[in-house]
């Protein structure tokens, strides 16, 4: 396993300095040695570099782990690798309080990124509240809440869309929806990391309990473990996670489902053992996943059609992959 | 340790399935629960665990209440086998096992190598060490047992409870099962109980029966007792009627159902 992690440290390196370089003003390798040395070729250079590139790409790859950390969590949470963190609305409640913002913020980026985390965080609370009130198995009662509190949110993105003016409003919604880093700068990146770091600790230190607890609720509590509160704790730490990255960024889908599969297939089933493996391959892959979106095409596009498509692709590989353990 | 229940009533979903429940049952002995189905047995088994709350009465780990004990205390006390276990993802053998470490675990703490050379040995005691790598859910039935036992032996807890162990073993390994779990309870010196619904198991390895009965314990028998075998049937009889009879033969006792 250790060689596995050096390994995947090793290409989320280079990706960093792929990430670097490219874009829509070229830097090259040589260039940023320069830059570090406090010697730059031009000032552009330095200001594109430390302003721009930078902080975007540490936005990315702080994003992307903490997408799969999360993805992981829940998928051991509700026991069932098909679950991605959206079961209980995080994505659609963070979408309500980002449209909120756009409409009636006053084009604030930080009204936007708060009105979004706030809202993601408050539509899972709902989402458990509800699933409390309900009898029956926990985890399905989960699911059934989720499911609710999702449409419902999902009914007010629709609602927010009717009534926004398609020519100024409409299109800024749909963009943010599609998710994209194309704003990323050092203040996004200063903001959430305290959060990411704050939650990826908290999951890190309790992640033996967390495997004993996809024993199931009866083994778990003949073993010590306090379900209930656990099982809480864990999901405010993953759901922070998500709309932390999803106040900056928008909503980018697939991570949270497809990187835990991946870590999976390489570094075997162990949650203990995986984590900085979670950590790495979500880094890796959406920062990769954020070059392409900068070097396919003149314009930059939206990072959420690329995790889209290559996410769609990844699964159905699992799914017919005869190494793959299927559920 | 010794468990104790006193006037203990259990109501599921407003209904009552247990009532006026008296038991004391004492540490390093196999005790049986047996019943018709529905009397009650995995409902008494996870009151006991604390799995269930009671509706009456008062259980004691060791003149404990067992309310007043905090979930890692009663995790360090008994240990739980499950009848089915819930279907979970992606778990070895070796790590299952392992789990039976986290009750004496502090908060934040991962099982190291004291805890892993615990695990080998009880894979070695239970004779499963080659299935160290194989998967949980790709294993047969008995094979999963003997992880569960490895597993309790790790929790190395008082009590061992186990909720109709035998349900899904051929005869063989029924057999093969309770010779080591009381080959293991005398060598530790750790109480057990557990339900079964072949009396005869019973008659065979028990140090005690309970027997339930109509929401109630109808009987509890000693096999210090005089006349073990034949109080055994008289009660047993009770449950399941007159076609059960006993057969002796050169010393040897064994439960039958005879139709004529």
């Amino acid at each position: 396993m250790k060689k596995k992690f050096w390994i995947l440290l090793g290409i989320l390196i280079s990706s960093i300095l792929i990430s670097a370089c490219v874009g829509r003003y070229h830097i090259s390798i040589v260039d940023i040695i320069e830059i570090l040395k406090g010697n730059p070729k031009s000032t552009m250079d330095a200001s594109v570099f430390y302003k721009i590139r930078l902080p975007r790409t540490f936005l990315v790859v702080l994003s992307g782990g903490a997408l799969a950390l999360a993805g992981t969590v829940y998928q051991m949470l509700f026991k069932n690798p098909l679950v991605s963190p959206d079961v209980l609305g995080v994505d659609k409640g963070c979408s309500v309080g980002a449209i909120l913002a756009i409409l009636y913020g006053g084009g604030s980026m930080a009204a936007l990124s708060a009105s979004s985390f706030l809202f993601g965080l408050l539509t899972v609370c709902l989402a458990l509240l509800l699933s409390r009130f309900m009898r029956g198995n926990s985890i399905y009662s989960m699911v059934i809440a989720g499911i609710v509190i999702a449409s419902l949110a999902n009914s007010i993105i629709m609602l927010l869309k009717y009534t926004a003016d398609p020519n100024r409003e409409l299109p800024v919604i749909e963009y943010w929806l599609m998710g994209s880093f194309n704003n990323g700068n050092m203040k996004q990146l200063q903001t959430i990391s305290p959060m990411i770091f704050a939650a990826t600790f908290i999951i890190y230190l309790l992640r033996w309990k967390l495997k004993v607890l996809t024993m199931g609720d009866e083994e778990a509590k003949s073993l010590g473990i306090s379900v209930g509160m656990l099982r809480a704790i864990a999901i405010l730490c993953a759901t922070m996670l998500v709309s932390a990255v999803v106040s900056v960024a928008g909503t980018i889908s697939w991570i949270g489902l497809i990187i835990p599969h991946l870590v999976r297939v390489i570094g075997g089933e162990d949650f203990v053992e995986n984590f900085s493996l979670s950590l790495l391959c979500g880094g890796i892959f959406l920062l990769i996943a954020d070059i392409l979106a900068r070097t396919l095409f003149t314009a930059e596009i939206p990072i959420g059609i690329l995790t889209s498509f290559i996410g769609a692709g990844f699964l159905v590989l699992f799914l017919c992959n005869k190494k793959f353990r299927s559920v | 340790m010794e468990i104790c229940l006193k006037q203990v009533g259990v109501l599921l979903q407003k209904r009552e399935i247990l009532r006026d429940i008296n038991l004391n049952l004492e540490k390093q002995q196999m005790t049986f629960l047996l019943g018709l189905n529905g009397a009650g047995k995995s409902t008494l088994i996870k009151a006991i665990m604390g799995l269930l709350p009671i509706s009456a009465g008062n259980i004691y780990y060791n003149g404990r209440q067992l309310k007043d004990l905090s979930i890692k205390e009663r995790a360090r006390q008994i240990a739980y086998i499950p009848q089915n276990s819930e279907l979970w993802i992606y778990e070895k053998v070796k790590d299952f096992i392992l789990t039976g470490s986290t009750p004496y675990l502090k908060t934040f703490e991962i099982p190291k190598s004291e805890w892993k050379q615990r695990r080998e040995e009880a894979m070695a005691e239970f004779q499963i060490e080659h299935l160290r790598d194989a998967y949980m859910d790709a294993i047969s039935g008995g094979e999963k047992k003997l992880a569960y036992l490895a597993r309790a032996r790790v929790q190395d807890a008082d009590w061992m409870i186990l909720d109709e162990p035998t349900a899904a073993l051929d005869y063989k390994r029924q057999h093969e099962f309770m010779n080591q779990l009381k080959r293991y309870s005398e060598k530790e010196k750790k109480g057990i109980l557990l339900s079964v619904h072949d009396p005869n198991l019973a008659l065979k390895y028990a140090d005690y029966v309970v027997i339930l009965d109509k929401k109630t314990v109808k009987a509890c028998i000693d096999r210090r007792e005089n006349d073990f075998e034949n109080k055994l049937m008289e009660v047993l009889r009770q449950i399941y009627g007159d076609k059960l009879k006993l057969i002796e033969m050169k010393g040897f006792y064994s439960l039958d159902w005879r139709e004529e």
